[in-house]
């Protein structure tokens, strides 16, 4: 391992990423110039659009839109004028009024890490396109609990296991002793985040109320 | 097996990227966990694919197939040793119902593992706005988890590689929205790790000569060292809250022939024993303990974490319910309120909120609709401070001190005295629009006197 340790206290690199730095600086104005330009664009004729539909039915919508655009009008300034001489001041102003978002926090970052953020994001942006989306799943661990010992654990599992949905699937399961000869069931089921939710799957079990006395969950996991 | 290991929970949290389950199957693999057999043969699997040099990973592939597919039940495939710990491991999903799960449920994390990527757009995805990593650790301070340690993920893939600039960077920027939250940043550990090649993680690595390890300044003293496993073996252990008063809030009430009725749920402070009378809340009964039992087996002192079934005297099964509080008759028995007031964060809600607004609360096994009566005080998230008296509004990203009043008998406590009965979710709308910590609780003095229980079974 020594090695490393020359090599890492070596300086011949530690040049390198100044020159990164400044390569990465020259792309980014361009892009900046350039992109600012097309969002221009493409902002203008969405604001066409709303002051046509502006009234109506659709008006509540048509608002929040025009919140969302203005904001993003406000960031396209931004971003243009970041490259040339900032002014800090009003800079300043425009990201307070990027917090009344629900975002739980501000940011108060200041104009260069912000803009070397937009970048990396975009980066992020374009390297997550390409890879595949996943589903996002969560395995769940229920505990199925009966109304006294006599309850028939058999049949009581069954039921269970007859509620069905789309992005649901049940696992293996177990009888765990509590006290008294009173066994629960603890099952497992795999859902997909967005389809099935907890308070679903309770209303369900519990719907077998002859059978079920309670659920809770006992562990609630990522995959 | 030698003298048990006190039992931690640490939820894991951050950003869909940042490696988090790779970081911890990592803790997995190496500490414990998964069980010997199993394991052997994974890796024979392995290494008949020619996978041998990332072994772990392809253990962790299949492990995940299998979870997928439901068919492992026990959870010690998330649990891990260090020195002195035992840890159970809690993934944190990013599904809607797990913060009303994390609050109620019955695995309450002691610490938070904030996992974040240093990889190039990675770090800055996920404490985005859109990211999780912000919202999580805010959470994870509103809910009591008071210690947080931060993994620097993903160091393998900086540019260049092992940067301690962005290694910095990185810190900088967690450590200032943490110190927004609330957390005291001194005191909480930020260590570089590559979860994937293991650097770091349970022995220092030689990749990182710039880091000098890390060092935390807590009241408890300092503490120091270089790798991940080290900061989790240095936590403080959580305290196990027995010299309280009791308080054991019911899950389910069984009637049982021969023995009669036993309610079961789980202790959360202080001693159960048999002999003791006990006084249940709202229900305002008074019982005495003829014996207790865990997992089919007598116990003579039942303490808190345990998951006890409890027989009691002259008590029908109908006096009693889910959501009722057990707690001992001569030591500050447990009492129903009339109204509280809490510390609220509102999460997700699409409107505004008034006073009058009623959701369901969650609140240890109870499930009460109360409503907001009034509006106090908006609070400023980031310090606390105050922003506005009376406000006419909450909208989502507030925190505000409101008044509460439930709609029918509810036992709920102080954080502060008896924190899992002092936590809850608002629930609306099927999502969690609203989480919250009880500041002060009235007791309820109008109803009459608590009454011995008349009715037998």
């Amino acid at each position: 391992m020594s090695t490393v340790n020359f090599l890492a206290q070596e300086k011949i690199w530690f040049d390198k990423p100044r020159y990164d730095e400044a390569e990465r600086r020259f792309y980014e104005r361009m892009n900046v110039c350039f992109h600012g330009f097309l969002f221009r664009r493409v902002l203008h004729s969405c604001c066409v659009l709303l002051t046509l539909y502006g009234s109506g039915p659709v008006s509540l919508v048509v608002d929040d839109l025009r919140a969302a655009l203005s904001k993003l009008e406000c960031r396209v300034t931004v971003l243009e004028k970041s490259p040339a001489a900032a002014n800090p001041a009003s800079l300043k102003e425009e990201d307070d009024e990027d917090d009344d978002d629900i975002d739980l926090f501000g940011s108060d970052d200041d104009e260069e890490a912000e803009k070397l953020k937009e970048q990396r994001l975009k980066e992020y942006a374009e390297k997550k396109a390409k890879k595949p989306t996943l589903i996002a799943k969560s395995s769940i661990l229920l505990d199925v609990k009966p109304w006294d010992d006599e309850t028939d654990m058999a049949k009581l599992e069954e039921c269970v296991r007859s509620v069905q949905a789309d992005g649901l699937l049940w696992g293996t399961s177990k009888l765990v002793p509590v006290g008294y000869g009173i066994k629960k069931l603890q099952i497992a089921c795999v859902v997909e985040d967005d389809k099935v939710g907890t308070d679903m799957l309770e209303e369900e079990i519990t719907k077998f109320e002859d059978y079920v006395q309670s659920v809770d969950v006992a562990a609630f996991n990522k995959i | 097996m030698g003298k048990e290991k006190t039992h931690v929970n640490v939820v894991i949290i951050g950003h869909v990227d940042s490696g988090k389950s790779t970081t911890t199957g990592h803790l997995v693999y190496k500490c414990g966990g998964i069980d010997q057999r199993r394991l052997e043969k994974f890796e024979k699997a392995a290494a008949q694919m020619g996978k041998t040099s990332f072994k772990f990973a392809w253990v962790l592939d299949k492990l995940k197939a299998e979870r997928e597919r439901g068919i492992t039940i026990d959870i010690s495939l998330l649990k891990f040793n260090t020195q002195k710990y035992t840890m159970t491991i809690i993934d944190a999903p990013g599904h809607r119902d797990f913060i009303k799960n994390m609050i109620t449920g019955t695995s309450q994390a002691d610490v938070a593992l904030l996992v974040v990527s240093a990889a190039k757009g990675e770090f800055e995805a996920g404490v985005s706005r859109s990211g999780q990593t912000r919202e999580h650790a805010l959470l994870a301070y509103t809910l009591g988890v008071k210690q947080i340690i931060v993994c620097v993920n993903k160091m393998d893939l900086t540019e260049p590689p092992y940067s301690q600039k962005r290694f910095e960077e990185v810190v900088r920027g967690v450590s200032g929205f943490l110190r927004k939250i609330g957390y005291d940043t001194t005191a909480v550990p930020f260590v570089p790790v590559s979860g994937w090649t293991g650097e770091n993680m349970i022995t220092a690595t030689q990749k990182m000569p710039w880091f000098q390890g890390w060092k935390v300044r807590r009241r408890e003293g300092t503490a120091c060292g270089r790798t991940l496993l080290e900061v989790l073996d240095s936590i403080h252990p959580p305290i196990r809250t027995i010299n309280k008063p009791l308080r054991l809030p019911l899950q389910d009430v069984y009637k049982i022939g021969g023995v009669g009725t036993v309610p079961v749920g789980k202790i959360e402070t202080g001693v159960l024993k048999p002999g003791m009378t006990l006084m249940f809340s709202p229900a305002k009964l008074t019982a005495e303990v003829k014996s207790i039992e865990m997992h089919h087996q007598g116990l003579q002192t039942a303490l808190p974490g345990h998951n006890v079934g409890f027989n009691i005297k002259n008590v029908a099964v109908k006096n009693l319910r889910r959501g009722d509080v057990a707690g001992n008759a001569q030591q500050d028995p447990p009492s129903d309120v009339s109204s509280f007031e809490a510390q609220v964060i509102i999460l997700n809600h699409p409107g505004k909120i008034k006073s009058g607004y009623s959701p369901v609360l969650d609140c240890h096994t109870a499930h009460v609709t109360c409503r907001f009566a009034e509006l106090k005080e908006k609070l400023d998230r980031r310090t606390g401070k105050k922003l506005e008296d009376n406000p006419q509004v909450l909208m989502s990203g507030d925190a505000a001190t409101v008044k509460l009043v439930p709609i029918k008998p509810m036992c709920v406590e102080s954080f502060f005295t008896y924190p899992p009965l002092g936590r809850f979710a608002a629930r609306d709308l099927k999502q969690t629009v609203a989480v919250g910590v009880i500041k002060t609780v009235v007791k309820d003095q109008t109803s009459k006197p608590p009454q011995k229980a008349q009715v037998c079974k």
